[in-house]
């Protein structure tokens, strides 16, 4: 066989077969993988959130789940990406029925450095959250946080600020969702 | 060389991270914790052992002009077969390791064994080889992640062992670590092989 050929025709097997054993790992590994990704999610709201089933809806750029125990509707939880110290922060922030009250917020993904921002994934810092009602909230240092107030990490203020920042900028999202959709 | 020296040399004489420096971005970017460098460790190892194991049995076919994009189209399949099993099987692992999967396509230990070894020699010296050079990575990583695991967090495979009253340094799970503790093993080696000349 001419030289060139061979050449063309090696590539383009070793190709294809690259490309045919990847799709078919793929298609029988994506609902795996999804089901990860979902189970993750569901994990982390059911933390928060008392329901029996669910709704996922789309708001803007953001997924929105509709949690209703016995019928009602017993909290809204909101999943946003914002700006961190280094890379995006992913959080999932909950509330109650009548979106007046934060119920809690949990870190689904963040590059903070390890040891100082990473803190913002510690159970201290994420509870301080739990309950507020006055918003914005206020990031504050050396002092004793007061309603609106959330105490920043050691070492971490712009990852602690990141957090306050997306917290609040869900919130204004998640009731604007609220007023439209409830 | 005989099959035993060429599977144990991968793991002293020539081991890729201690004695080459070859793959520094993942020995430096993954060895904060020990965890993370097992999972890397066998990921590398699996890699290494599928790719070789291909080119190996390719070899007579593969034409010279081309066998750059043939290698790397092979590592680059077996790297995405490991990224999704990860991803399906151990979703924590994998959240953890991140985009350093992927990035084993460019670890130059994989495409430098199909350079050097398993495009030139047959099947099985070629997965011994390969065998031999994954372990001796894994093994480094394993060394590296536990010292700045055990002195930056006070903690081993996530267990606590060195009490409260330690005071961790945690600079050594952060980047700049990785650099310290390595530049310091790479002088202890230099100096043990110093003096047993």
């Amino acid at each position: 066989m001419n030289y060139r050929v061979r050449m063309i025709v090696m590539l383009l097997v070793v190709s294809a077969f690259s490309g045919g054993s990847l799709s078919y790992m793929y298609e029988n590994l994506k609902e795996k993988i999804a089901e990860n990704l979902r189970k993750e999610i569901e994990e982390s709201v059911s933390n928060l959130i008392v329901f029996d089933n669910y709704q996922e809806k789309k708001w803007k750029e953001n997924k929105v789940f509709v949690c209703y125990k016995e019928g009602k509707v017993s909290g809204y939880a909101i999943i946003g990406k914002g700006e961190g110290f280094q890379g995006k922060i992913t959080l999932l922030l909950a509330m109650d029925g009548k979106g007046e009250r934060i119920l809690g917020i949990d870190i689904l993904e963040s590059q903070e450095t390890p040891g100082l921002g990473a803190k913002i994934d510690e159970d201290w810092f994420k509870s301080q959250f739990s309950g507020k009602g006055k918003f914005p909230l206020k990031l504050v240092k050396l002092k004793k946080p007061e309603e609106e107030e959330i105490e920043a990490i050691t070492g971490a203020t712009i990852s602690s600020r990141a957090v306050v920042n997306l917290v609040n900028s869900l919130v204004e999202e998640l009731k604007e969702f609220i007023e439209q959709n409830g | 060389m005989g099959k035993l020296k060429i599977f144990l040399k991968g793991l002293w004489e020539e081991n890729p991270v201690f004695r080459l420096l070859l793959g520094m971005c993942p020995t430096l970017a993954v060895t904060g914790y020990l965890s993370n460098a097992i999972a890397m460790g066998l990921a590398v190892i699996f890699v290494l052992v599928c790719s070789s194991f291909t080119i190996s049995s390719l070899r007579r076919f593969i034409p010279e002009e081309v066998r750059i994009p043939v290698f790397v189209v092979i590592i680059a399949t077996f790297v995405t077969l490991a990224d999704y099993y990860l991803r399906a099987n151990f979703p924590v692992i994998s959240k953890k390791l991140g985009p350093y999967v992927p990035l084993i396509v460019v670890n130059c230990i994989i495409l430098g064994r199909q350079e050097a070894f398993a495009s030139k020699n047959p099947v099985f010296l070629s997965v011994l080889d390969a065998l031999g050079m994954g372990i001796g990575f894994s093994l480094a990583l394993i060394i590296l992640s536990s010292i700045r695991e055990i002195l930056g967090a006070g903690t081993i495979l996530g267990i606590p062992i060195l009490g409260s009253r330690f005071l961790p340094w945690l600079v050594l799970t952060l980047p700049p670590g990785a650099f310290l503790t390595l530049g310091a093993l790479l002088g202890f080696i230099q100096f043990l092989e110093k003096r047993s000349k």
